[in-house]
């Protein structure tokens, strides 16, 4: 039971402290060129980001011995049931809660918030990206029942985004394109991949790979929708583009 | 920064997974009870590393990036902003977990060995060129709606002569690699630049930066499966 909670703990951290060598360096160089900063906000930073970086890792390991495995499985026993539609439902739920537990979102939720004065609530934004997943992964379930291409949701789909951005003011047009990229961050490469994985593993005529890849690139562009789309309404509601820019 | 308040806050964006996994493992799978305290072990650990990563990402890639970003926009020659604008993508994309693991499995599929380290290495330029391109646009005031509309339009024609493989690998690049590290970061590094400025800048220029850098990625292996097929 104990081998279960640390394996392979010690390869993470190693290859981990190797991918964080070359910032380190970069940072030194930038401080001794032209940065500058105090002895205190040096040390500050460094002990920051090896309490980021060292965090990152321990969540990493924790979501991979708990929420994978049984992502996994049950996604097997989903691929296995009879009435296999109902993955589609389940998809939506899933997706929808694990947007709340992807570390990228919280800190950009935070920031939408804090720049724009409150003008955009956390809250808000949290709902239409978890919409926007939600609505990814239930169509990657059909995906992987009906083997439609993934072409015939991407190209509409980021035409729609695009024309989109004409009705959008400039700053929901940048902040839907950010969390596009933000959203798909280790949680759902890691969970929800397991469970589609697992899925599509079952069900005739789907292929892991293929499915389980597109899945990633469908939640990188919902939510690039459902926030354009929480834009339109927002501006809408406020009767014109309202946000007038600070001076 | 309030330690408990961190915790309190983390722990209820977990619990709804939680809940609905335990649902799941009990109805579907057969419950077992080692299978279940090491589940709960699993979500305590996660619980407490995404707690230190809020902290530590306020102590340090928020503070430092903006830093960075006020220093090189008001100090700097523009040919070190945009050297340095790829040198830091480069540099943040190699320390994101979530590029590691995507390598990794491309890797395992591949399994001709040494393709890890020339995704990785084409991932972490693709956010480099494009993060420097998003400092250049800032700098040069060019509409961020034109610079999405070109770079999709151009993913979608490269990818038409991109190997099928290339294209779902692509996506993903594109998805994974702006995560936890690079996104605090690249975020406080936008709102550096344009915090303090000759002319007045709009609250709306200070995002858009992620934007181009998860798009880097995409265009950077897909260009990649053009040659490698």
């Amino acid at each position: 039971m104990i081998n279960l909670i640390f394996d392979g703990f010690l390869e993470v951290m190693y290859d981990s402290l190797n991918a964080l060598i070359p910032l380190l360096i970069i940072l030194f160089f930038l401080h001794f060129l032209f940065l500058k900063l105090s002895i205190d906000m040096l040390i500050q930073i460094i002990k920051g980001i090896l309490f980021a970086f060292f965090g990152l890792v321990l969540f990493l390991h924790g979501v991979n011995i708990s929420f994978i495995n049984t992502g996994y499985m049950t996604g097997e026993v989903l691929g296995t049931l009879k009435n296999n539609w109902i993955i589609v439902p389940i998809g939506f739920v899933l997706g929808f809660i694990v947007t709340f537990a992807e570390p990228a979102v919280k800190i950009l939720n935070n920031e939408i918030e804090k720049i724009t004065t409150g003008y955009i609530n956390k809250r808000i934004v949290l709902m239409f990206l978890s919409l926007g997943v939600a609505f990814s992964v239930a169509l990657s379930m059909v995906r992987i029942l009906t083997g439609i291409s993934l072409w015939y949701f991407l190209v509409p789909g980021y035409l729609i985004a695009l024309i989109l951005t004409k009705f959008v003011g400039p700053l929901f047009v940048a902040i839907a394109f950010d969390a596009g990229g933000v959203v798909t961050g280790p949680m759902i490469a890691t969970f929800l991949l397991a469970v589609i994985l697992g899925v599509s593993k079952f069900v005739e005529g789907s292929d892991p790979l293929i499915d389980g890849f597109g899945m990633i690139a469908m939640v990188s562009l919902m939510p690039i929708i459902s926030i354009l789309v929480l834009g339109l309404i927002y501006e809408r509601s406020n009767n014109k583009e309202v946000y007038v820019d600070e001076k | 920064m309030n330690i408990k308040e961190t915790i309190i806050e983390v722990s209820l964006s977990i619990l709804p997974l939680t809940m609905v996994v335990l649902i799941m493992q009990f109805f579907l799978l057969d419950f077992t009870f080692e299978f279940f305290f090491v589940f709960i072990i699993g979500v305590l650990i996660s619980i407490i590393g995404f707690s230190l990563f809020i902290i530590g990402a306020k102590l340090s890639l928020l503070e430092i990036g903006e830093i960075i970003g006020r220093k090189l926009i008001t100090k700097a020659k523009l040919w070190f902003v945009i050297f340095f604008g790829v040198a830091l993508g480069f540099a943040v994309t190699l320390a994101e977990p979530g590029v590691q693991v995507l390598s990794d499995q491309v890797d395992m599929l591949d399994n001709s060995g040494g393709s890890k380290w020339i995704l990785v290495i084409t991932i972490s330029l693709g956010v480099g060129i494009f993060l420097a391109l998003a400092l250049f646009r800032y700098i040069f005031n060019i509409s961020l709606k034109k610079i999405l509309i070109f770079s999709y339009l151009s993913i979608f024609i490269v990818g038409i002569f991109s190997s099928p493989q290339f294209f779902s690998i692509a996506f993903d690049a594109g998805g994974v690699t702006t995560g936890p590290m690079a996104v605090p970061f690249i975020l406080a590094l936008g709102f550096g630049v344009s915090s303090l400025n000759r002319i007045t800048k709009a609250t709306h220029e200070r995002f858009g930066f992620i934007a181009l850098a998860s798009i880097g990625p995409i265009l950077a292996v897909l260009i990649m499966g053009v040659f490698i097929r």
